[in-house]
C-alpha cells in the first residue's frame, strides 16, 4: 500500500521534472537570430523571437536615422541544434511595398552549436532620391529571409534632426 | 478553520504564478514540446489524483 502510495506520487514528480526539463531544453534548442542596427552613437538590438521588442503588423521597429548617415548592420544567427543550419541569405529594402534594392544575398552553412555573423551597411546613395526633399520623413522597411523565415525591420528616415542645437552662451 | 482559508488562498496564488509563468514561456516552445508538456501534465494530474485517492481523499 505505501510504496504504491509512493509509487504515485514518484510518478507524479517525475511528470513535473520533465515539464520543467522540456520547458529549459526546448527553450534553449533552435536557430534565433538577432539583429544589431548601428547609426549614429545608438545600436539598437532586436532579438527576434526572444525578448520582447515593439512590434506592429509583424514587423520590429528599427529605429529612426537622420538621412545621410550610414547605417550599419550585423545579424547573427545562432544554430542551437544537432543538425547544421543551411539557406540563402537574401536581405532587401522595401518602401510602401516596393522593392528598392538588395543589400545581401548568399548562401549560408552553419554548423550545429554554432553561430555566424553578417555584416552589411545601408549607405544613403541606396535610398531613392525622389523622395527627397519632398517628404520630411519617409518609411522603409528591411525584409531578412533565411532559412524558411522571414523578418521585417522598419526604421524611418528623416531629413532634420529633431534634436535642437545647442543655445548660444550669452554673456561672452 | 481559518488556516486553511490561508493554505487554499497560499495554493491558489502558486497555481496562479506557475499557470501565468507557464503561459509566458510555451510561447518558445516547439509544437511537440507542446505535446509533450500536453501529455506530462494530463500524466502528472493522474499520478497525482491516483496518489490523494490512496492517501483516502
Amino acid at each position: 500500500m505505501d510504496g504504491s502510495k509512493y509509487l504515485y506520487l514518484g510518478l507524479a514528480l517525475a511528470c513535473f521534472v520533465g515539464i520543467l526539463s522540456i520547458f529549459v531544453v526546448d527553450g534553449y534548442l533552435g536557430v534565433y537570430d538577432t539583429l544589431y542596427i548601428s547609426y549614429a552613437e545608438y545600436e539598437n538590438r532586436i532579438e527576434f523571437d526572444g525578448e520582447q521588442h515593439y512590434q506592429a503588423g509583424g514587423a520590429y521597429y528599427g529605429g529612426e536615422i537622420v538621412q545621410g548617415e550610414l547605417v550599419h548592420f550585423r545579424y547573427r544567427i545562432d544554430n542551437r541544434t544537432f543538425s547544421p543550419c543551411e539557406g540563402q541569405l537574401q536581405v532587401s529594402l522595401w518602401k510602401g511595398g516596393t522593392w528598392l534594392t538588395n543589400l545581401v544575398d548568399k548562401g549560408l552553412k552553419i554548423p550545429n552549436f554554432d553561430k555566424l555573423v553578417i555584416d552589411w551597411t545601408l549607405s544613403p546613395e541606396e535610398l531613392p532620391k525622389a523622395d527627397w526633399p519632398s517628404e520630411e520623413y519617409a518609411n522603409y522597411t528591411v525584409k531578412i529571409s533565411f532559412a524558411g523565415k522571414e523578418r521585417k525591420v522598419v526604421f524611418g528616415y528623416r531629413t532634420r534632426s529633431i534634436v535642437p542645437p545647442p543655445k548660444p552662451v550669452s554673456g561672452i | 478553520m481559518r488556516i486553511y482559508v490561508l493554505y487554499g488562498f497560499g495554493v491558489l496564488l502558486c497555481v496562479s504564478g506557475v499557470g501565468y509563468l507557464a503561459a509566458e514561456y510555451i510561447k518558445f516552445l516547439s509544437e511537440i514540446g507542446k505535446l509533450c508538456c500536453l501529455v506530462l501534465v494530463t500524466a502528472m494530474f493522474a499520478f497525482f489524483g491516483k496518489f490523494l485517492e490512496t492517501i483516502g481523499w
